[in-house]
């Protein structure tokens, strides 16, 4: 790792050059002739994009924000609650996050209601940054430590040590997304199925490059913080993600490949929604659809924030569908049933498939870069080009017709 | 030519999270357990070709949900067109099993059912290999809760033993089976309704 790292410092003198040619010029993934990254090369890379620090910096000023917090022993925090003090509680607790103000205000009274309300209980509007939970400290604590204990993408993540840690990282995230001063039992979360494996990834990249497990966890509270701010508003919100669908995947898609626009979004009577394939694909980043190191490779560039990660997802997965637009094809039109399955299982028929990742990266970087300038035609011809390029010459029409009528022999002969 | 239409039986799995609904779907659809499965994200499918009262076929479509979210329009996206929803619970968790009623209540403010009073409905109570001592919610609790929901068939089951999965997906494909029929007959009611209608008026209008 060492001598890469060395001869990549030596490469790109500045964190631009190593965005702009490194990553989205795919030089990276030269160095090495499998185009295979190794963790501790990544976790440099990640820790180089985001953290802009070097090892062993992780106590950084920078990065005085991002604060590990405690976590708290839920029935002591009960019994404290039921008797005595706020103040006592976020002592307990340990963290500086709450304002002094609310600190040993009942002297032994049983607080009813919280003193200090931060929006208007008449105001239903949603929050401006998609942070829709309400679930309280300890049901959140409970589905995080159900959710780790199913956390797959590797064996360390059964060590109970690890898995502490990563719940802390997690609360710790939860605590500095919820920007309230309300001490930790009175916090309403927005802890989601999903978040567990997006910093499962991000741990196993810095875990085993940082020397010590408080600067594993500061590394990775960054890193995932970082991309959770701009994650979490558009794909983990219910209402952000239908408006992403259709302000921007539906509006990119029809301009782009007005061929898979009518696949996808064909008036048919009771057709499923796309939502029910693109809420997986989106919130875990590709890890569920495509391999580890494909995904890994999406992941450096969408690290880079070069654009924004809702263009930048909806192009990727432009080009994804572009790269299978004959199977796709292929699949029966009669109802979209066998098409919303085919995305869901989409690692299965994708692995017969190989893709250019790299490609894909490079287009999709390109995509937005045209879409700022709204040069829609450009959009449309790259990806008309590599449609040619990556599929058989073949009338989607005929292969329909074709399709149908294997299914059809097909069914028959189950009969 | 209607009976050789392809008949879909959509069957939805809910429950809270970790109460085995993925475990559930995959044996049996493929008759396997893992261990391992992840948390759902969103939803997922799988489907199975079956054979209903012996001479009738049909492709179910069992749809795994994610338990910990609660999902307001993408709710209706993934319970449309449902034709039974199964309702588990973990015989050792209680508050799985106090949730039961709110999943069953939130599966019928979203799923836009003709007939909510009628629309089947399965209680699975899982996990009924764990040793006696961690079970929590007696038989007869579950019976007393399946009965004032309004006599909803429930079966005790295993996903990791396989212990009654295949009877009470029989009788979820049955009573799916039942409310297809059920939403056919009314559509083709509702349909001649409207022609009826409309030929009435076109007498009318040749009266004038």
């Amino acid at each position: 790792m060492a001598e890469l790292v060395q001869r990549i410092i030596k490469k790109y003198s500045t964190r631009e050059q190593l965005i702009a040619n490194g990553v989205w010029k795919n030089e990276l993934y030269t160095f090495s002739n499998d185009q295979i990254l190794s963790r501790k090369a990544r976790g440099w890379l990640w820790k180089s994009l985001l953290l802009h620090v070097d090892e062993g910096d992780y106590n950084d000023v920078r990065h005085e924000d991002y604060e590990l917090i405690a976590i708290p022993d839920i029935s002591a925090e009960k019994t404290a609650t039921d008797d005595a003090t706020v103040g006592s509680v976020s002592q307990h607790r340990g963290t500086s996050r709450v304002p002094t103000g609310l600190k040993k205000i009942t002297n032994g009274i049983k607080k009813l209601t919280p003193r200090e309300v931060h929006t208007h209980p008449l105001h239903s509007a949603e929050d401006p940054n998609g942070n829709d939970g309400d679930m309280s400290l300890e049901d959140t604590l409970e589905i995080i430590d159900l959710d780790l204990s199913r956390l797959l993408l590797d064996e360390i993540f059964q060590k109970s040590e690890v898995h502490s840690q990563m719940k802390q990282i997690m609360l710790s995230y939860l605590v500095l997304s919820n920007r309230s001063g309300l001490p930790l039992t009175e916090q309403r979360f927005s802890y989601k199925q999903g978040y567990h494996e997006i910093l499962g990834v991000i741990y196993l990249q810095l875990h085993s490059l940082v020397s010590s497990h408080a600067n594993t966890s500061k590394a990775t509270l960054v890193i995932y913080s970082k991309l959770m701010n701009q994650l979490a508003p558009t794909f983990y919100n219910e209402t952000n993600l239908l408006n992403w669908e259709k302000n921007y995947f539906i509006p990119i898609l029809q301009v782009v490949s007005p061929s898979l626009y009518t696949i996808f979004y064909n008036k048919r009577l009771n057709a499923h929604s796309n939502l029910i394939w693109l809420i997986r694909w989106t919130r875990l980043l590709f890890i569920r659809e495509l391999s580890m190191n494909d995904s890994l490779i999406l992941w450096d560039h969408i690290l880079t924030f070069n654009y924004q990660l809702k263009i930048l997802m909806t192009c990727i997965i432009i080009m994804l569908l572009t790269n299978v637009h004959d199977e796709i094809s292929m699949i029966d039109s009669h109802d979209n049933d066998d098409l919303i399955e085919f995305m869901l299982h989409f690692k299965d028929d994708y692995a017969k498939k190989k893709i250019d990742i790299l490609s894909i990266c490079k287009i999709s970087g390109t995509l937005c870069e045209l879409w700022s300038y709204k040069n829609l035609n450009g959009m449309k011809s790259i990806v008309t080009d590599f449609m040619k390029a990556n599929n058989k010459s073949i009338d989607p029409n005929r292969q329909r017709i074709e399709n149908k009528l294997r299914q059809r022999v097909a069914r028959s002969l189950n009969k | 030519m209607s009976s050789k239409k392809k008949t879909i039986l959509k069957v939805i799995i809910l429950g809270d999270s970790g109460v085995g609904k993925t475990s559930l779907m995959h044996r049996y659809v493929n008759d396997k357990y893992s261990q391992q499965y992840k948390a759902t994200i969103g939803a997922d499918f799988l489907t199975k070709e079956i054979n209903v009262d012996g001479d009738r076929t049909a492709t179910m479509q069992v749809w795994d949900t994610a338990g910990q979210e609660r999902f307001q329009s993408l709710g209706v996206a993934f319970y449309r067109g449902a034709d039974c929803c199964v309702l588990v619970y973990d015989v050792t968790n209680t508050k799985s099993f106090e949730n039961i009623k709110s999943w069953r209540d939130e599966f019928l403010v979203h799923a836009n059912v003709s007939s909510p009073e009628s629309f089947p409905f399965v209680i699975l109570g899982n996990k009924i290999d764990i040793e006696e001592t961690k079970k929590v919610i007696s038989v007869k609790s579950a019976q007393d809760l399946a009965k004032s929901l309004g006599n909803i068939p429930l079966f005790l089951t295993s996903a990791k033993s396989s212990i009654n999965v295949d009877p009470a997906f029989e009788e979820i494909a049955r009573s799916a089976l039942q409310q297809n029929q059920n939403d056919a007959d009314a559509f083709e009611e509702d349909f001649n309704d409207a022609i009826n209608i409309q030929l009435d008026g076109e007498a009318d209008s040749c009266a004038c």
